[in-house]
């Protein structure tokens, strides 16, 4: 398996389990719009990595039936979790920015920029970034 | 022989007390021509002293974000250099932010800074997506292994320009 291909089916294991998480932070009333939102843009992602790994000769990796993640009890947990969930994207988009294949880093850097400016907008903190540290 | 009664001063500060123009030049010209180090207690303008301090400073700045990251050639950037460009870019952006009014916001929620006024908030916001935006394309030069120091600190800075855009609003 390339690196490559490692790194997509990577993205997409965070992807599923972040599509499935976010329904959570959904079901907190005031969050349900921009959850969509960001399951919305997750969801094309999704769909990004899974053809990358097929263009690349692997067998997309398939979401879990369910993640052990707990339901937040109120909007402040909604966004904390909502918040930790972008943060998992972005150490895979981190990851994914070094792969061989340029527009690959380019659109990982793209997706980190997104998912960056998302925690901020959940009131989280941004994780501990290459060079940042 | 040379009797020194004033302190030293910097050079950019003396170069600047030249400038002024006014009563204060003529007699600090002469001076300076006689003596090592000039005198910095005559009588000057201290408002006009400072902004063009505020000035020099804000041109250097500029001068330093405007080109590091275009012209920087990441294709000869190693690992071992990655902590030199991360210590450029952040001081650099450290010194831009601190001469500008905007508030950075905090996610915890904390009081923010306030700065000094020079730069607009709409210039910082404009400098931090320049660099974020050069250090999204570097990507297509950079190696594997500075990649991901490049697009985390796009990302870095690209959010900084949001937080500042919307609290600002």
């Amino acid at each position: 398996m390339s690196d490559d291909l490692a790194l997509w089916q990577r993205t997409l294991a965070a992807e599923h389990s972040t599509i499935w998480a976010y329904g959570l932070v959904g079901a907190t009333p005031p969050l349900a719009a921009p959850a969509d939102a960001a399951i919305g843009e997750h969801r094309d992602r999704r769909s990004r990595c899974s053809d990358e790994v097929v263009a690349l000769g692997g067998d997309p990796v398939a979401s879990a039936p369910a993640y052990d993640v707990t339901a937040p009890p109120n909007e402040a947990g909604a966004r904390r979790l909502a918040a930790r969930l972008e943060e998992s994207c972005t150490l895979a988009y981190v990851a994914l920015a070094a792969a061989n294949d340029r527009s690959t880093r380019l659109l990982a850097a793209q997706w980190l920029r997104g998912s960056s400016i998302s925690i901020w907008g959940w009131d989280g903190e941004l994780p501990t970034l290459p060079g940042l540290e | 022989m040379l009797i020194r009664v004033f302190p030293p001063v910097p050079a950019s500060l003396t170069r600047r007390r030249l400038l002024l123009g006014a009563v204060g030049a003529p007699l600090l010209l002469s001076i300076g021509a006689c003596t090592d180090d000039p005198p910095v207690d005559l009588p000057t303008d201290p408002d006009r002293a400072a902004l063009e301090a505020a000035q020099e400073v804000e041109a250097a700045t500029r001068a330093s974000l405007e080109g590091w990251p275009a012209s920087a050639d990441y294709s000869a950037v190693t690992p071992a250099d990655a902590s030199a460009v991360v210590s450029a870019h952040i001081s650099a952006l450290a010194t831009a932010l601190s001469m500008s009014p905007a508030a950075l916001p905090s996610p915890s929620g904390s009081e923010p800074d306030v700065l000094r006024p020079t730069l607009s908030t709409s210039e910082v916001v404009a400098v931090l997506d320049a660099a974020a935006s050069d250090h999204t394309r570097a990507l297509r030069t950079a190696s594997p292994e500075i990649s991901p120091l490049l697009a985390s600190i796009a990302a870095s800075d690209a959010t900084l320009a949001t937080a500042i855009l919307r609290s600002n609003r």
